[in-house]
């Protein structure tokens, strides 16, 4: 079994003496897809923070690639329910973010932010305002930037809630692609999702997850076939036991 | 105020230092004394801009800068600038040794304060609204200092910054003008500039001049409206939230000019992309300071010192108080009485004049659009300019000196009216203004059940504003110099000249200005800020 | 829909569309179409018009069809799907007209293109009508379009498909 890539031992979380995590032990394991389910206030999206290295855990450990974590989580990048796009830079200039932050000179990252948003087939667009694009290149353009730090862990919360199901839909396929696309160098995500059906349709394995306080019931493994097709009755098993565990 | 008091106590002789010669009024001297009121505006913009950016940040990012900050700055709002304009120049003078540069110093810093505060309070506005999910996405992609600083924090004042300095240099070239002609008027320290140029010619009685200098001062703001403001202004627009398409096209004439100048063009995106630069380096070792972690031990350091000068000068303002009160000092109440007065009939005749115009302008989107550049441009240009024109129009129609304080006071307080009421009218919903039209029932009907309802939050922060204003133009308004003497009116401006320009009574100064500061924020917390707590529940357009 | 307009189609919408429509294949009843998208008339029918009105779906009496073409697009990946729209809609009368004008100029005012538009569609509609234009241009790597200066700006055509 090789190394996870990110291992959470005994995670908690309290704000103010409130207890938002109990006890959360999991791990990310290369090259897959984990999704993390659960009612709302179950604290997934706090975890998926402490997992970012935005918010430190009041105990436990979070190890990413073998290493304690403390401060921003540097093999990890997000995407956003929001899509959290500065509105007066371009498509192009937004993707490249990272890289000016790392103080790449404008010409090259650039080039590369063009590239990135060619894969998520948004050349095109490269000199477009997010205010000039619908919801679903939005949300490319939110990828494209998270691909651009080139994280060993993609951490997607809640990224598809904010677009119609049509939308949705096209966009989950294109993000099992892209995990798969031997242009992208990123192999593994981590889900957060409110939806059952999502987190069936698109993962490796399921964490479930009960709220009050926020705790893991069960990591169910889903060994559906793929490509999967939304509403089939192979992936029905897995939403009822998956049902059955949460409430 | 203590630390003024401070310094002034100890230079004790109440006489104001003598500096340069008389002013030259030929008209070739225009273009000279433009550029020196557009330098002394500048230096301040830069200074305030500077503070603002700093205070602001500083309040925005920890807790001890927020509660330091936000009240102080809510205090000094409310003090009334001219009323320290002679203290300002007697510690100026005091600290370059009576060199000239003391009183250009002093109308500095009285521009300044006039400017920072707004400023500052905007800037804290603009960085505590940027969305979470925007800060949070910028730190997981490794933003930080003069990035996070040149793509987040800056364009997200870069709107209101705009707007807010706008406004400010408005407010800023009235007091210039003001502190010009009050020390060509009353003093022999020269402050050479087209203020001082109109004052002067005017009390020689040489209109033609005083015309030329008046046109100069409405030419240069007219051009500063044409050539920077308008532009910058329609620029700072990308730097909004929005999330719909740009339907409306609006593409600024300047823009449209620069296409067919690549030149041009390109220099001023390269100057752009220098300062956006420039500023945002500045903005990121200032704000790497103020986050560091020994800001605490420094910044305890610093408040010490601080607080014991405070203590000190405190003292001594104290001392001064209690002397035995000079007989003058029964004066004040009555002073106040009618310095009130004439700012309630002020107020009044603002009311009157800018609710009906804001309600007209807001009937129509494409009028607000034509009129308000007009608007803009003519708020910009500063009343005390043509407030010695009036004076001398009222001594010679006969009328009681009375009505052009009122005047003035008037000027001072009207547009702050007008433009919270026209921007609260525009951020009206677009079906309840369907719903007035469908309503029909004349002009008087929809004033009174759609604009006023509305507008009331607006009115009553606009309000707040415009009487700070008017109690700076009291100062000025209440005793006037003119042919050969001078004529007063009771009220407190005119105490605080007598004690300053005639007497020199130090302790007359303080009081009278503790007492008008006491007033104007009785007259907020007791007035002002309830009104506005009911009229925001009670009108809110969101509920 | 009126002769030469577009419709306001976004495009990733119209693409799943097509695949949800592939999955069905031959003649069906539109309302099942719009059931199984989970989407009203007002969202479906700009989308079914697009579909129409490049060639890629017959629609008569509530039922739709795929055409060979629209099968065609199902199945290809990004790139071609690109080549197919690309081919299609730059005979469309307004991306012609824009693309016409830049043949002459790199960069044309939206002004220009939008005096075209003025006598026979009303201001709010030709706006919209512009924003959907610029979207399928760039989609379609036919032109872009500059949101500051307002001006649709040539695209070389040597970029590799």
């Amino acid at each position: 079994m090789p190394e996870p890539l990110i291992s959470l031992v005994g995670v908690g979380k309290r704000y103010d003496g409130a207890e938002v995590l109990r006890e959360v032990s999991f791990d990310v394991r290369p090259g897959e897809m984990l999704a993390l389910v659960g009612p709302s206030g179950c604290g997934k999206s706090t975890l998926l923070r402490i997992m970012a290295g935005l918010i430190p855990a009041s105990s436990g450990e979070v190890r990413s690639n073998g290493r304690l974590l403390s401060g921003l989580n540097p093999d990890t990048a997000m995407v956003f329910q929001s899509f959290a796009l500065l509105p007066w830079l371009k498509a192009a200039e937004n993707v490249a973010l990272p890289l000016e932050a790392h103080g790449v000179p404008a010409p090259e990252r650039l080039r590369k932010a063009e590239h990135l948003l060619d894969l998520m087939g948004l050349r095109g667009h490269a000199r477009a305002y997010p205010r000039e694009l619908s919801g679903g290149m939005r949300q490319r353009v939110g990828i494209a930037r998270a691909l651009c730090q080139e994280p060993r862990v993609l951490l997607l919360d809640e990224p598809f809630s904010a677009l119609d199901a049509l939308t949705a839909q096209t966009l989950r396929d294109q993000v099992i692609d892209l995990l798969q696309d031997p242009a992208v160098a990123t192999r593994t995500a981590v889900l957060v999702t409110h939806s059952v059906e999502e987190a069936v349709y698109m993962a490796d394995r399921v964490v479930a997850f009960q709220a009050n306080p926020g705790r893991v019931v069960e990591v169910v493994p889903i060994d559906a076939p793929r490509p999967r097709r939304w509403g089939s009755p192979a992936l029905v098993p897995f939403v009822d036991r998956l049902y059955g565990l949460m409430t | 105020m203590a630390l003024i008091v401070l310094v002034v106590f100890l230079d004790e002789p109440h006489v104001l230092p003598r500096a340069g010669d008389v002013l030259n009024l030929s008209p070739s001297m225009l273009p000279l004394y433009a550029a020196y009121s557009l330098l002394r505006m500048l230096a301040a913009y830069a200074l305030s801009l500077g503070f603002a950016l700093g205070a602001g940040y500083w309040a925005s990012a920890t807790p001890l800068g927020r509660r330091l900050i936000l009240p102080a700055l809510d205090v000094l709002q409310s003090v009334p600038i001219l009323g320290f304009f002679p203290a300002a120049v007697f510690f100026f003078i005091r600290l370059f040794h009576g060199a000239a540069i003391g009183v250009e110093a002093a109308a500095v810093f009285l521009i300044f304060t006039s400017q920072a505060w707004n400023m500052a309070f905007s800037v804290y506005e603009s960085l505590t609204t940027i969305p979470d999910d925007l800060r949070t996405a910028a730190r997981v992609s490794g933003v930080e200092g003069v990035v996070l600083w040149r793509r987040l924090l800056l364009p997200a004042c870069a709107s209101r910054l705009v707007y807010n300095s706008m406004l400010s240099w408005a407010g800023g070239w009235y007091f210039l003008i003001a502190s010009e002609i009050i020390a060509v008027g009353k003093s022999t320290w020269m402050l050479p500039g087209l203020g001082s140029y109109v004052g002067r010619s005017i009390a020689l009685g040489r209109f033609g001049l005083a015309a030329a200098g008046l046109l100069s001062l409405v030419g240069l703001i007219a051009m500063l409206h044409v050539l920077v403001w308008s532009p910058l202004e329609a620029w700072s627009g990308r730097f909004r939230y929005e999330t719909s398409a740009s339907s409306e096209t609006t593409v600024p004439f300047a823009r449209t000019l620069l296409r067919r100048a690549p030149l041009a063009r390109r220099t001023l995106t390269q100057i752009g992309r220098w300062t956006g630069a420039g500023l945002a380096r500045l903005a990121a070792v200032a704000s790497h300071v103020l986050s560091g972690s020994w800001v605490l031990p420094l910044g305890a350091l610093v408040a010490a010192v601080a607080l014991s000068v405070l203590v000190y000068g405190a003292v001594h303002t104290i001392e001064v108080l209690i002397r035995p009160l000079p007989a003058e000092a029964a004066a004040i109440p009555s002073a106040l009485f009618f310095s009130f007065l004439r700012l309630l009939a002020a107020y009044a005749i603002s009311l009157a004049w800018t609710v009906p115009v804001a309600c007209w302008i807001s009937l129509s989107v494409r009028r607000a659009a034509r009129v308000m550049p007009v608007v803009q441009v003519l708020a910009s240009v500063p009343a005390t300019a043509f407030f010695p024109i009036l004076v001398l129009a009222v001594l010679r129609l006969g009328l009681d000196l009375n009505v052009s304080a009122v005047a003035l006071v008037l000027t001072g307080m009207q547009w702050y009216l007008l433009f919270n009421l026209v921007a609260a009218a525009q951020a009206m919903p677009e079906d309840l203004r369907e719903l007035a039209r469908a309503t029909g029932g004349g002009g008087l009907f929809y004033l009174r059940r759609f604009f006023l309802p509305a507008a009331l939050p607006s009115l009553v922060t606009g309000s707040l504003t415009a009487w700070g204003g008017g109690w700076n133009a009291l100062i000025l308004a209440e005793s006037v110099t003119a042919e050969g003497r001078t004529w007063s009116v009771r009220g407190i401006g005119t105490l605080l000249d007598q004690a300053t320009y005639v007497r020199g009574d130090l302790q007359m100064i303080t009081l009278v200005i503790v007492c008008m500061v006491t007033a104007v924020l009785l007259l907020n917390r007791t007035v002002w800020r309830p009104l506005y707590a009911w009229a925001s529940v009670r009108y809110r357009l969101d509920a | 829909m009126s002769a030469g307009l577009l419709p306001h189609a976004a495009l990733g919408r119209l693409f799943g569309l097509i695949e949800v429509m592939a999955d069905t294949p031959g003649p069906d009843d539109l309302f099942r179409l719009a059931d199984r998208l989970r989407l009203q008339l007002d969202d479906l029918h700009p989308l079914i018009e697009a579909a129409r009105l490049l060639g890629w779906a017959r629609v008569a009496h509530g039922d739709y069809d795929l055409t060979e073409e629209g099968q065609r697009v199902a199945t290809s990946d990004v790139a071609g799907r690109k080549a197919l729209f690309r081919e299609r809609v730059r005979g469309l009368p307004i991306i012609a007209s824009i693309l016409g004008a830049l043949a002459g100029a790199s960069a044309v005012p939206r002004e220009t293109i939008r005096k075209k538009l003025r006598p026979r569609v009303p201001p709010q509609e030709a706006e919209r009508q512009l924003d959907t234009a610029v979207n399928w241009g760039r989609w379609a790597d036919l032109f872009d379009y500059d949101a500051d200066d307002a001006c649709f700006i040539r695209v070389e055509e040597d970029r590799e498909a």
